[in-house]
């Protein structure tokens, strides 16, 4: 219930963009992604060049977090190549790098820091409103401090990422 | 947006949680768990005991132990090899020399790893469950409790005082003479009126590992008021955590370390 909720507020988020239209370069989004650390639902900002597009988004976790009162927050830096246009459908690799973190043990305030670098494709279809699919795989890094003998340790491992949502274009 | 921002807020709020779970202990399953997906390294294997007992807050590790042809102890979850490594058999019938050439079938290909290759320093306050296999399921026959035992001791197993060590077995049979050698023992359970007829059997036993459906608060209150542990396996969901928990055992066998802590503090 609680998850319906949440994706309902962040179509409405969508929707309540859609009302601004005075760029024609400009695109964002509402995401909703599964990683190997729990599921992510946020938003993003696209600029277009070309076939390029760059962008940023803040997410924030769900299911393992959100719902214990605890905020696991990321940023994420991202970049799409459209390589396939057919009518309305774009078909595109993308590149993402993403910083997030989270205090797993408040007892002794242990935050633990993850980095992830992917790479993959997605499409996405539709004229304005345009719902999107994307995979990627790649490096995730896992870092934190053992508090027993006061060391960083970073533990690496392959990640992966599936996203779903909509793209508003202006 | 205020709007937004503020039922966000009101939601986030609404998930409180009031109860206290301190006395829970937290036992990475296999290491850092036995779930693929979620999990950074394979299971039983040095890299994911590294990582599980690195993290702030978690009070243990249960390891898989299996005895090789020469009398080792390795780790392995699964009856045969073929299964998650690039070997075949059963552990019971090959040698260690075999056995050490293998690797897992991960993109990491983690090292097949033995009892003997753990810096048990680093165990130090820690909970060690050692669940002991003891079917042989290439010869179809029990594994030799005596050379289990005499591997455990030759690692000084049943003399580490800075370890809490249970041996987790599922045979009846192993139970009296692991107790006999000094060692803790937990028995495996799937259903929780089989612990009574064990228990009257074997009145020293430490106590039992159960599935989380198998087992409820009363239950849990019922073991401990005789002095006997409860540690809950089959806890790999937020959920399932969350239910594992409430049922205040001495200990949750967790596939997500980290998820665990989140829902205990």
């Amino acid at each position: 219930m609680k998850s319906l909720i949440l994706f309902l507020l962040l179509s409405l988020n969508c929707c309540a963009f859609s009302d601004q239209n005075d760029s024609t370069n400009w695109i964002i989004s509402s995401s909703f992604s599964i990683t190997k650390m729990d599921f992510f639902s946020g938003m993003q900002v696209f600029r277009t060049i070309d076939n390029w597009s760059i962008g940023t988004g803040i997410e924030v976790g769900v299911n393992r977090t959100f719902f214990q009162q605890r905020i696991f927050p990321k940023i994420a830096f991202c970049g799409n190549f459209k390589f396939i246009t057919k009518s309305w459908v774009n078909t595109y690799a993308t590149c993402n790098y993403a910083f997030s973190l989270c205090k797993v043990n408040l007892l002794n305030n242990s935050f633990h820091y993850w980095n992830e670098i992917y790479g993959g494709m997605g499409l996405d279809f539709g004229n304005r409103f345009r719902p999107f699919f994307n995979a990627s795989i790649g490096l995730l890094q896992e870092s934190f401090r053992n508090n027993a003998n006061n060391k960083i340790l970073k533990f690496n491992t392959l990640g992966f990422q599936g996203t779903v949502g909509l793209r508003y274009v202006f | 947006m205020y709007f937004r921002f503020a039922f966000y807020t009101l939601l986030l709020a609404s998930c409180s949680k009031s109860k206290n779970y301190e006395s829970v202990s937290i036992i990475g399953h296999g290491g850092n768990g036995l779930e693929i997906l979620n999990s950074f390294y394979h299971d039983n294997t040095l890299e994911a005991i590294e990582l599980a007992i690195s993290i702030d807050g978690s009070d243990g590790i249960e390891l898989d132990v299996q005895l090789s042809a020469d009398g080792e102890l390795w780790l392995y979850h699964d009856d045969f090899l073929e299964s998650e490594t690039n070997g075949e058999g059963c552990i019971n019938s090959k040698t260690d020399n075999y056995l050490e050439s293998l690797e897992y079938k991960t993109l990491a290909k983690e090292k097949f790893a033995k009892l003997s290759d753990i810096d048990f320093n680093r165990l130090k306050n820690k909970q060690l469950y050692l669940d002991l296999r003891h079917f042989n399921f290439c010869s179809k026959q029990l594994v030799d409790l005596n050379k289990v035992i005499e591997s455990l001791q030759e690692l000084g197993l049943d003399h580490l005082s800075e370890i809490e060590i249970y041996c987790v077995v599922s045979t009846n049979l192993w139970i009296q003479p692991l107790l006999n050698a000094g060692f803790k023992v937990m028995a495996t359970i799937t259903e929780f009126a089989d612990f009574e007829s064990i228990l009257q059997q074997y009145p020293e036993v430490n106590g039992a590992v159960i599935n989380n459906k198998s087992v409820n608060l009363e239950d849990v209150k019922h073991l401990e008021s005789l002095g006997k542990k409860v540690v809950i396996f089959e806890v790999r969901s937020p959920k399932g955590i969350r239910s594992a928990l409430k049922k205040y055992p001495f200990g949750i066998m967790t596939d997500d370390i980290r998820t665990a802590l989140i829902e205990k503090y």
